[in-house]
């Protein structure tokens, strides 16, 4: 199988609630300079997935990943899936990109994914940490008019097909589709990120990745970066989570969680 | 033609149905478009794609919609993307130029709306909080949490297309019903055949019904984290344990269903369930913003961790400070006594 996974650097989305401020003026989100930055978690499921079904069938995977940052930053996280075991990587990096919502960038990812030629597969996370739209996968799909499939968390491969596992409310559905298709993964136990080994690590340090601009990808300048979004983004608050927590404390534990009985008790809770 | 020169007009609503009634998320719809439509000095209409879809007609008037189109004939006999967003394209371009359409952010709108977003190059806001219309523009203001909810975002959208945007659920109130309302209601042909089906269902797999309440409608649940030790732990201390005692439903972070502790079925947060019970009580759960997205809108929070700065106690009513494995056998048994007396 042939397959391409699109990843996207986002801030750890662990990170304190405490650290986040916004510049109400410039519209942005102001984080701590030293706040990790990592492959969005839903992004290294379905890194995880191709990898499991390279295992199973062989074949390729390709990385790809739109820059939104200093390019150096995004390459690592690059070179870390080819650590994992992708075998090429592929950076569109260009300022014409910035900018843009789920339109531009679903439409700059197609233009690479065209680029790249034939493929089984493409596969995106659900959704990414930062501006949480759960579009993107969806808009690939769009514009190369391919079949797609969302909340998948389990993959196999047919002949011109393949056949998943989709999370529905109550429980799930297997479907299939014929390939070349775009699933958008969900997370899941058996989908957790394989820790890279050393040889791979140092094997990709070694790599150069290629670099694509805006007019490798020959992309209509009205659809990428600002130009091609659709949505503006008006303002930027914090929202207030304003809790203020009585804790129970008791002699021990027990005495503890006894107290708490009574209190729910008296506050009519339980 | 006159028709195709026409401003795009009124609000639709894309409901759901779940087991032969409006889906919840779908009522509150209603309500938010209702309120969109006034704003506007527009009509509301919504969308039944369903092959029960005439039985909720008449429920769907008496939440706010003044018109209903039914569509009983989709070539799929349950939710399928690519032909879905076929019916509402034809529906957006050819029948109504609806000047907004709302979904619900469930696991069908997360699907549907991008795909006829991006279809008809359309601005989608998705997982909406706030939804307004601009008295200057008459163009829909969207306000979405992003960051996982550690900020709000507030965005405007393009015009002349229609501005699409996904709601919460539970971040507007369902209106109460009335029977008195009048609409119209608007048979429809879907106007698309099986060649517009992509996706094969092989099997459909319900989860087992537990004997307790669905997250959804329970007064309390209780929800397990990656604080506890493993599957036979959560199974003892939450799902035999504590929520068997309060008569509760389940609950799990995603850090628990990524370590199997519990089924994907059971995540409340952001990308997963919204629960809204009288209580909740959170054990070994870190308070991670995501996770809080599916749960803020509880009456009350408990939490149980060990660490006392964990971010759980912003949010919670009531904390203890301790080990699980300490804390709920006495809980445990202090709730079946007061169950007893
Ligand atoms: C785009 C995106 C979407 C997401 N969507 C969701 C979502 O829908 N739902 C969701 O839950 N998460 C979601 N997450 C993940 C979220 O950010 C957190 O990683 C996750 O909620 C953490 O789960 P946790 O609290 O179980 O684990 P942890 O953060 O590891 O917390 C475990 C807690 O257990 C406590 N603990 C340890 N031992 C004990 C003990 N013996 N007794 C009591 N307490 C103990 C620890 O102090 C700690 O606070 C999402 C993330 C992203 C990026």
């Amino acid at each position: 199988m042939n397959i391409i996974v699109c990843i996207k650097q986002v801030t750890d989305p662990d990170i304190p609630a405490s650290d986040y401020a916004v510049d109400t003026a410039a519209k942005r989100i102001n984080l701590p300079d030293d706040a990790p930055l990592v492959i969005n978690p839903y992004d290294e499921n379905a890194l995880e997935a191709a990898l499991q079904l390279k295992d199973q069938t062989g074949g390729k995977i390709t990385v790809v990943s739109l820059a939104t940052r200093p390019a150096k930053r995004v390459l690592r996280d690059l070179k870390q899936a080819l650590a994992m075991g992708a075998d090429e990587a592929i950076l569109l990096e260009d300022p014409a990109f910035e900018g843009g919502d789920s339109h531009s960038t679903a439409y700059a990812l197609a233009k690479a994914i065209q680029k790249l030629g034939e493929f089984d597969l493409v596969l995106c996370g659900l959704q990414a940490a930062d501006w949480d739209a759960g579009q993107v996968g969806l808009g690939i799909a769009e514009n190369l008019g391919l079949p797609s499939a969302t909340y998948v968390t389990h993959i196999e491969a047919g002949d011109g097909h393949v056949r998943m596992i989709r999370m529905i409310e109550n429980g799930h559905e297997v479907l299939e589709l014929p390939t070349p298709c775009v699933l958008s993964i969900a997370n899941d136990k058996n989908l957790a990120p394989r820790i890279a080994r050393l040889a791979g690590i140092i094997k990709a340090k070694k790599r150069e990745l290629p670099v694509w601009s805006a007019a490798a990808l020959e992309a209509d300048p009205s659809r990428i970066g600002t130009a091609g979004a659709r949505t503006t983004l008006h303002k930027l608050a914090l929202p207030d989570i304003t809790g203020s927590c009585e804790f129970i404390k008791g002699e021990s534990p027990a005495e503890s969680a006894a107290l708490l009985v009574d209190r729910l008790h008296t506050e009519k809770i339980i | 033609m006159m028709d195709n020169k026409a401003d795009p007009k009124g609000i639709l609503a894309v409901g759901e149905i779940t087991a032969g009634t409006l889906s919840p998320i779908s009522l509150e719809l209603l309500g938010m478009g209702q309120k969109l439509a006034q704003a506007r000095g527009e009509e509301l209409s919504v969308v039944l794609i369903d092959r029960q879809a005439e039985n909720c007609a008449q429920e769907a008037i008496a939440h706010g919609a003044d018109r209903v189109y039914l569509i009983t004939d989709a070539p799929a006999d349950q939710y399928e993307g690519a032909s879905c967003t076929a019916i509402l394209e034809n529906l957006c371009t050819q029948t109504i130029k609806p000047a907004v359409v709302l979904f619900g952010q469930t696991v069908t709108g997360r699907d549907l709306a991008p795909r006829l977003a991006f279809r008809l190059k359309a601005g989608l806001v998705t997982d909406c909080l706030h939804l307004d219309i601009d008295p200057d523009s008459r163009n829909l203001i969207a306000t979405k949490p992003v960051s996982g909810g550690n900020v709000l975002a507030t965005y405007s959208l393009q015009e002349g297309v229609p501005q699409m945007a996904s709601l919460r659920h539970r971040a507007f109130d369902a209106p109460e019903p009335d029977a008195h309302r009048q609409g119209e209601v608007l048979p429809l042909p879907a106007g698309v055949d099986a060649s517009a089906v992509q996706a094969k269902l092989m099997e459909k797999v319900l989860e087992e019904t537990s004997e307790g309440p669905t997250l959804e409608t329970a007064e309390i649940v209780v929800s397990g984290g990656r604080g506890l030790d493993d599957l036979e732990e959560f199974d003892k201390y939450i799902t035999k344990g504590l929520a068997e005692v309060l008569g509760a439903a389940v609950g799990a972070t995603r850090g628990a269903v990524d370590g199997g502790l519990q089924p994907e079925q059971h995540q409340i947060g952001l990308t997963g369930k919204i629960v809204g019970p009288k209580l909740y009580i959170a054990v070994g759960v870190s308070g991670a913003i995501q996770h809080m997205a599916g749960c803020s809108g509880a009456k009350n929070i408990v939490a149980i961790n060990i660490d006392e700065n964990a971010q759980i106690f912003r949010f919670a009513k009531f904390g203890i400070v301790g080990s699980y494995k300490e804390v709920l056998p006495t809980l445990i048994e202090k709730l079946k006594e007061l169950e007893l007396s």
